[in-house]
C-alpha cells in the first residue's frame, strides 16, 4: 500500500509548496486568474494528447506556458488588461480541451482524461514525483537568485524601473514559473481546483504577515499543509483529492483570517 | 559642472495608438541643484514629460539629455541616478513589504543577483529615514504609514539610492496641508544638499520655492521669466492662451 500512497503523498507536498510559493507572486500581481487560466490551457494541452500522439504532460506544459507567452504580448497588443486577457483564455482553452476530448475515439469523455480536471491520486508515480522536484527546485532557485529582482518587481513595476531593474523579463519569469507549477501540479489536483491550490494558502499567509520574505517562506508551508491534509481526507473519506484539498486550503484561510493580526490594530513588526 | 542636470530640446512624444503626439516641441533646461514646477491643466503633458525624462516612454523628436547622457541610448544605467514619486503611487494597508525594505530596494539595482547586499545597505536606509524623520516607522509595514509619511519614506528612498535628479508628480496631493508642508521641507532639504527637483505641482505649496517654472498646456511647454508668487496667478494665462 505504501508504494502507492508514499509518491503521491510526497507529490501532494510538492504541489502544495510550489503552488503556496508561486501564488505569493500571482496575488501580488493582482492576477488571480492567472492560475485559473493557466489551468485550463493545461487542460487543453492534455486533452490534445490524448488526441494526438504526443505524451498530455509535455502538451499540457507548452500550453500553459504558451498563455504566459502569450498573456504579455496580448495584453500589449490589444490594449486591454492582463485580467481581461486571461478571462477570454479562460473560456477559450477550456472549450478547445472539450473539443479535443469530444474528437478522441473511443470514451474519452469518460476516460482518465477527466481526471486532468478533477485531479487523480492513483495516477501519480515517481516519475512525477521527479518531475515536481524539478520544477520545485528550479522555481525556488530562480527566486532565489533573483529575489531582489523579483521583490522590487512585485512591489512596485515603476519603482522597480526607476532603481535600474528592467520589469518585464522578471515578468515574464514568474509567469513561466507559475504556467510550469501549473502544468504538473494538473495530474494531482486537476485543472479546476489547482486555482485553489494557488491563491488560498498565500491568501491566508498574507493574513498573518506583513513581510513579503516571511511571505514567501509561510505560503509554501501552508501549501504543502493544505496538500497534504486534502490527501488526507481523501484517503480516509475516499473523497476526490483536488476537492479534499480546496476544502482544507479553504479552512486553513479563514482560520488564519480569525486569528490575523491585520483584525487588530496595527503595531510595528 | 557645466552639465545641465536636464535638457530637453525640442521634444515629441506620442503614446502607442495615440493619433497625435502627447507632448510636442518641448524645451526645458533645468541647472543642477535647481528646482524647478511644471504646473498646467490635467492632460497637458506633463507627466508625459516626466516619463520621457526617466526613459519610460520613447521620444519620437528632438534630444533628452539627463545628466549629460542622452535618455535614448543610456538606458537603466542612467534611471538608476534618477528618483521618481509617480503621482497614484499609495501602498495600501495589506502591502507586505517593511518600510525600511521598501528604501533599500531602491539600490537593489547596483547588486549583481549573485552579490551579496552588505550589512551597510541596511543601516544607510535606517540613516535615510532618520534624516526624513521616520526612524520610529523603519519596522512598520509601509501601508501603515500615512500618505504623507510613505512619501517622506519614498523620498528617503531616492535619498539613499543617491538620485541626482528628482522627479515628483502632484507630491502633494490627496495630503493634509500639514503634511504638504512638511513634505515640502522635506523636498526642500534634498535640493538643499545638491538634488536637482522638478516637479508637477497643483499647489502652492513649495511653489514659491522654485528657481524656475513652467507652464505646460496642450502639449506644449513654456518656462515664465519669473515665477509667480501663487499658482494660482497662472492658470489665467493658461486657460486663454496655452503655453
Amino acid at each position: 500500500m505504501w508504494g502507492l500512497i508514499l509518491p503521491a503523498l510526497v507529490a501532494s507536498a510538492l504541489a502544495g509548496g510550489l503552488s503556496g510559493l508561486l501564488g505569493v507572486c500571482s496575488l501580488r500581481l493582482q492576477l488571480s486568474s492567472v492560475g485559473f487560466a493557466m489551468a485550463h490551457a493545461a487542460f487543453a494541452g492534455a486533452a490534445l494528447g490524448l488526441l494526438v500522439p504526443v505524451p498530455p504532460l509535455l502538451l499540457s506544459l507548452l500550453f500553459a506556458l504558451g498563455v504566459a507567452a502569450l498573456l504579455g504580448p496580448v495584453s500589449e497588443f490589444t490594449r486591454l488588461p492582463a485580467e481581461v486577457v486571461l478571462g477570454v483564455a479562460f473560456p477559450l482553452t477550456m472549450a478547445l480541451g472539450f473539443v479535443f476530448l469530444a474528437l478522441t475515439p473511443g470514451e474519452a469523455m469518460a476516460s482518465p482524461a477527466l481526471s486532468l480536471l478533477w485531479g487523480s491520486v492513483l495516477g501519480v508515480g515517481w516519475k512525477d514525483v521527479w518531475l515536481l522536484s524539478g520544477v520545485f527546485a528550479g522555481s525556488a532557485g530562480l527566486l532565489l537568485l533573483f529575489r531582489r529582482e523579483v521583490l522590487s518587481v512585485l512591489l512596485d513595476r515603476r519603482l522597480a524601473e526607476e532603481a535600474g531593474i528592467p520589469a518585464r523579463p522578471y515578468l515574464w519569469l514568474i509567469l513561466f514559473l507559475i504556467a510550469a507549477a501549473v502544468a504538473v501540479s494538473l495530474k494531482l489536483v486537476g485543472g479546476i481546483l489547482i486555482y485553489s491550490l494557488l491563491m488560498l494558502p498565500a491568501s491566508a499567509a498574507s493574513q498573518l504577515v506583513y513581510d513579503m520574505k516571511k511571505l514567501l517562506v509561510l505560503s509554501p508551508l501552508f501549501g504543502a499543509l493544505s496538500a497534504l491534509g486534502g490527501f488526507a481526507a481523501s484517503w480516509s473519506f475516499d473523497l476526490p483529492v483536488g476537492a479534499a484539498i480546496a476544502l482544507v486550503a479553504a479552512c486553513g484561510l479563514a482560520l488564519s483570517t480569525l486569528c490575523s493580526p491585520k483584525r487588530r490594530r496595527p503595531k510595528p513588526a | 559642472m557645466g552639465v545641465n542636470a536636464i535638457e530637453l530640446k525640442e521634444v515629441s512624444a506620442a503614446y502607442a495608438g495615440a493619433d497625435r503626439p502627447a507632448i510636442s516641441g518641448v524645451s526645458l533646461t533645468l541647472k543642477r541643484g535647481e528646482l524647478g514646477v511644471m504646473v498646467g491643466p490635467n492632460g497637458a503633458g506633463k507627466t508625459t514629460i516626466l516619463e520621457v525624462i526617466l526613459g519610460l516612454l520613447a521620444y519620437q523628436a528632438g534630444s533628452v539629455k539627463v545628466l549629460g547622457e542622452e535618455v535614448r541610448e543610456a538606458g537603466a544605467q542612467l534611471r538608476r541616478r534618477l528618483a521618481y514619486l509617480p503621482q497614484d503611487l499609495f501602498f495600501s494597508p495589506d502591502t507586505p513589504y517593511l518600510t525600511r525594505d521598501v528604501v533599500v530596494m531602491g539600490r537593489f539595482g547596483l547588486y549583481r543577483p549573485w552579490r551579496r547586499l552588505p550589512r551597510q545597505e541596511k543601516e544607510l536606509a535606517l540613516s535615510a529615514l532618520a534624516t526624513f524623520g521616520l526612524a520610529d516607522r523603519a519596522g512598520w509595514p509601509i501601508g501603515h504609514l500615512s500618505g504623507g509619511q510613505q512619501r517622506k519614506a519614498l523620498l528617503a528612498r531616492a535619498f539613499a539610492k543617491g538620485s541626482e535628479i528628482l522627479l515628483l508628480d502632484e507630491p502633494f496631493a490627496s495630503l493634509d496641508p500639514e503634511s504638504r508642508e512638511d513634505l515640502a521641507r522635506a523636498v526642500l532639504a534634498l535640493r538643499d544638499r545638491g538634488m536637482t527637483v522638478l516637479a508637477v505641482l497643483h499647489e502652492d505649496v513649495l511653489f514659491s520655492q522654485a528657481d524656475r517654472s513652467f507652464l505646460v498646456s496642450a502639449g506644449r511647454l513654456k518656462e515664465l521669466p519669473e515665477v509667480p508668487r501663487r499658482i494660482h496667478d497662472l492658470w489665467g494665462e493658461a486657460l486663454r492662451c496655452g503655453a
